[in-house]
């Protein structure tokens, strides 16, 4: 049903019910005047929402029943018998009505007319010449609620409650460490359910903050003179009602600079070849505890020169600076004060709110904003938001032997540095600096920052995100993470500028929470040093896909592998495992499987779990130590690790965490199951393009157990802006089915121009008729193959690479 | 009838209202405050409430900030929807105001107590100086 209508017959329900008794005050003393107002009241607000939402009949009733009882409250007539009985006779007939349209969500055929005509005459001082028969109309309890109203700030209330019975139950957690208590395991649990509760309690679809913007976006269609389309996605998702407040009028903002800076006028539009009609899509979605939404237009992109002009008429940069930025430093320059990409200032957007403001709204709410920008092709704000206000999930990090906490969602990765770990960190000029995968990071010593005096090693670094760029923060620890109830810091504390809040730990210590973007803008705003996209090549972004994670090897540190590719978890018997050669085979279900991650002097009298992966015959079984939960998680991960069997270092949890590469695992143990090829320039590149993280994650082990060194991307435009990038391959394998632009469209692109025009595209379908071959074959494709047809795929792959071959010799 | 809570702070007696005082407790378990004022000498939770922990005696130049040597109590006071803790080198009774043991404070008192009181409490003949909680902090918020 109609979100508007369910709100309108909750609260007529709930008038209606309150309205009883004052009808039976009102039949008893009709000159009672505040039983006349309730009455009075309903009637009014039912006729005023009816008209709003398009009830005829309803409003009709209850126009002639408003009409009457004003004239009764205006004291123009005195209630008599007639009256009080043709109102109760409209409020039953109103209640009729509603309970009708809350069975079917229409209004029921009916004709009031003669009621109404009793209702006029009386409101014109006639008698009418027959009355309504006394309970004429079907009395019906109204329908039991399917919700009820609560007042904002009795769910705020619960919801602190709650948040600091989260708080007294990690305490006790803490304290009795053992955790085997059943007792505490079950106020844990209990205490979990009722915050999920509380928390959702709070939520709302977050199409509550963008209702406005279609009737905004027709209106600005009009005063711009351009046509419009405003696409929108992901209404349905949702989040705390704090955010979306907070969210409301940055994304009206938004959207009117996007139709009147972004999108370019028709004419513009024609000369330039594209659709005379301007699209703005506003997408959200859940990644892990935070929503994304994006706001992209298909407009001009951003004006880099103008950009430049602008920082160097302010001041923001040196006309040096201004030449060499890169594009990602420029396109932050949207978010200074003061600067604007518009050459003239319309009435539509010079309203003096920048986007400095926008930005400063969503950091108030711990939430960030980036933007990217294609010349010609459009620019696509990203806005990451929590969950939720209240409780924030946090790293621990020690510094100098203090702690502090830093926002989760502020952290993009964590890496290790010092002589054990590929990482180092050097100095470029008087700036510390981190290589980061063929990049150069800044980073700010958080012990120097701070003043701090200790001999612990700095030993991580946090690779913070935000802004649009990527900074690096150097501490000596890290620990847990921990849901913290936030608590603004007080005036002397807030002065420092550095501090985004305080909470209480598990272990009744306070604890400061560092403020990541105040920290981020010492080193990153105004310093030279280039600062990296979020975009880098050669990181894999997966969406939030289910994630096992599970120890080995007794390191503490947690691993993971992609549920997906577990086919299922064994408990291994000692007599069930047998030493062979070097290592070790176990029997499950009659065949001897290669048993992987048992050290040579293993203990063998005791039971292990393993986790069991097959590959068509081939299986093997990964032996852990424990398999401690399974998360949604926003992994990103660098592929380009040297190590083998080991994807990369990605955060899952707040945890710096190892992928398991599956395929290194199979090609080490079943030397049968591939052909791995050692050099790695030898290997010749694949890039497979698709939107589905469980393919990307299937095909990504696969295809590099086979010999090929795979980079996999999720869209279109990333696999393009490989390819503008100077990145190149020896085949592309692409999805077809993918959102926005497909893989037809990649095709065309790929063959219209550009270095990959002679690069053999295959693509990859889920349906595969001769139809969709022709049509594939049309657009640019080489070959098809059915998704799921591995054999025929490494097949085709290699034919299609000797093919390559034999044309280039 | 108001009542005092009188204490002992960098060799003078003072005292605060004891409807002003949420408690009194010894410093424990401060977290420093990097780069804050020296006077702030840590955050500490206080029954879920995280307390900024701060020593009006280096505030108002009576002392130095000595590393690792907190005062021995800490007096507890809400102020502008914040929770402060006043470290203090002792806490003595809850007096209760006798009209006659009030005194406006000389106009001339050379202090720095002097712009945070403005009457005296004799007790047992010794002069406390009823400071202004209020204005203690707000004075430190302007500083900060």
């Amino acid at each position: 049903m109609d979100e508007l209508l369910q709100d309108f017959l909750e609260e007529t329900n709930e008038a209606l019910a309150a309205v009883d008794v004052e009808l039976v005050r009102f039949e008893r003393e009709p000159e009672n005047a505040d039983a006349l107002a309730h009455i009075f009241r309903l009637v009014h607000t039912v006729k005023g929402s009816c008209g709003f939402i398009g009830l005829p009949r309803l409003e009709a009733l209850a126009h002639a029943a408003e009409t009457l009882l004003d004239r009764l409250r205006e004291g123009a007539l005195k209630p008599t018998a007639a009256i009080v009985t043709e109102t109760l006779a409209a409020v039953d007939a109103i209640r009729v009505i509603t309970t009708a349209l809350a069975n079917d969500g229409s209004e029921p055929v009916g004709d009031d007319s003669a009621l109404i005509t009793r209702l006029e005459q009386l409101s014109d001082g006639q008698e009418p010449v027959s009355l309504s028969a006394p309970e004429s109309a079907d009395i019906q309890a109204a329908p039991e609620a399917g919700s009820v109203r609560v007042a904002v700030e009795l769910l705020d209330e619960l919801m602190s409650g709650v948040s600091e019975l989260v708080l007294t139950r990690n305490q006790i957690l803490n304290e009795r460490r053992a955790g085997t208590d059943t007792l505490h395991q079950r106020l844990s649990t209990q205490v979990g359910q009722l915050q999920d509760a509380v928390v959702r309690m709070r939520m709302q679809p977050i199409d509550g903050a963008w209702r406005m913007l279609p009737r905004l976006v027709r209106q600005l269609s009009v005063d711009l003179e351009k046509p419009l389309d405003l696409v929108m996605s992901g209404g349905e998702t949702e989040l705390d009602r704090q955010m979306l407040a907070a969210l409301r009028d940055p994304l009206a903002h938004m959207v009117r600079n996007a139709a009147d800076h972004g999108i370019e006028s028709q004419a513009e539009r024609a000369s330039a070849g594209k659709p005379a009609t301007g699209r703005i899509t506003l997408a959200a979605s859940q990644e892990g505890g935070h929503i994304i939404v994006t706001l992209s237009d298909d407009g001009c992109g951003l004006d880099l020169q103008s950009l430049r002009e602008k920082a160097v008429a302010t001041g923001v940069m040196s006309r040096r600076e201004a030449r060499t930025a890169s594009e990602t430093r420029l396109g932050q320059l949207v978010f200074a004060p003061g600067l604007t990409t518009a050459t003239e200032i319309t009435p539509v957007s010079g309203r003096g709110v920048g986007m400095d403001v926008v930005r400063a709204n969503l950091e108030s709410v711990g939430g960030s904003i980036d933007i990217s920008s294609q010349a010609g092709v459009g620019t696509t704000f990203t806005l990451r938001l929590p969950l939720t206000l209240a409780i924030m999930p946090a790293l621990l990090v020690g510094c100098a032997g203090q702690r502090f906490a830093v926002p989760q969602v502020a952290v993009a990765e964590l890496v290790s540095i010092g002589s054990e770990s590929q990482h180092e960190l050097e100095m470029l000029g008087d700036t510390l600096a981190l290589r980061l995968r063929e990049r150069t990071v800044p980073v700010l010593d958080l012990r120097q920052r701070f003043a701090l005096t200790g001999d612990d090693e700095a030993r991580h670094v946090l690779v913070m995100r935000g802004r649009g760029a990527k900074w690096g923060l150097v501490v000596d620890e890290v620990f847990d993470t921990e849901e913290l109830v936030v608590k603004p810091v007080s005036p002397a504390v807030a002065a420092t500028d550095v501090y985004a809040g305080q909470a209480v730990l598990g272990d009744g210590r306070s604890i400061l929470i560092l403020d990541a973007q105040a920290l981020g803008t010492d080193i990153v705003e105004f310093d030279a040093v280039a600062a990296i996209t979020d975009n880098d090549v050669g990181t894999m972004q997966t969406a939030t896909d289910p994630i096992m994670l599970f120890r080995a090897d007794g390191d503490p540190r947690p691993r993971a592998v992609p549920v997906n590719l577990v086919a299922r978890i064994e408990d291994i018997t000692p007599e069930r495992i047998e030493r062979a050669g070097d290592g070790f085979v176990v029997q499950l279900q009659g065949k001897l499987v290669p048993l992987i991650g048992l050290a040579r002097d293993a203990d063998l009298s005791r039971s292990t779990a393993a986790l069991l992966f097959v590959d068509g015959e081939a299986a093997i079984a990964l032996a852990v130590d424990a398999v401690n939960d399974i998360v949604e998680a926003d992994v990103r991960l660098d592929i380009g690790s040297d190590e083998e069997c080991r994807l990369g270092t990605a955060v899952i949890e707040g945890r710096a965490t190892e992928l398991i590469d599956v395929g290194a695992l199979f090609s080490r143990a079943v030397p049968g199951a591939s052909t791995m090829v050692t050099e790695a320039d030898s290997q010749p590149r694949l890039l497979v393009v698709d939107d589905s993280s469980f393919f990307r994650n299937m095909l990504t082990p696969l295809l590099s157990a086979a010999g090929y060194r795979v980079t996999a991307v999720p869209s279109v435009d990333e696999a393009l802006e490989l390819r503008n990038s100077g990145s190149r391959f020896d085949l592309i394998l692409s999805d077809i089915e993918m959102p926005e632009k497909t893989g037809l469209d990649f095709a065309r692109a790929v063959r219209e121009g550009g270095a990959w025009t002679a690069t053999p595209l295959v693509a990859l379908s889920s349906k595969a008729d001769e139809a969709d071959m022709d049509v594939g074959m049309a657009a640019g494709f080489d070959r098809y193959v059915a998704k799921f047809d591995r054999q025929r795929l490494l097949g085709l792959i290699d034919t299609s690479l000797r093919l390559r071959e034999g044309k280039a010799a | 009838m108001t009542q005092y809570v009188t204490m002992a702070l960098a060799d003078q007696h003072l005292a605060v209202d004891v409807m002003a005082v949420e408690d009194v407790l010894r410093p424990a378990a401060l977290t420093p405050v990097p780069l804050a004022e020296d006077w702030v000498r840590g955050i500490t939770n206080v029954r879920g409430q995280v307390v900024t922990v701060v020593d009006p005696a280096i505030r108002l130049g009576l002392s130095e900030a000595a590393e690792d040597e907190l005062r021995a109590r800490c007096v507890v006071v809400r102020h502008d929807g914040d929770v402060y803790g006043l470290l203090v080198d002792d806490v003595g009774d809850v007096t209760t105001r006798d009209e006659d043991a009030i005194e406006s404070t000389p106009i001339a008192l050379g202090s720095a107590w002097a712009p945070y009181t403005s009457e005296i409490l004799r007790t047992d003949g010794i002069p406390h100086l009823i400071l202004d909680v209020a204005a203690l902090l707000g004075t430190t918020e302007g500083l900060a």
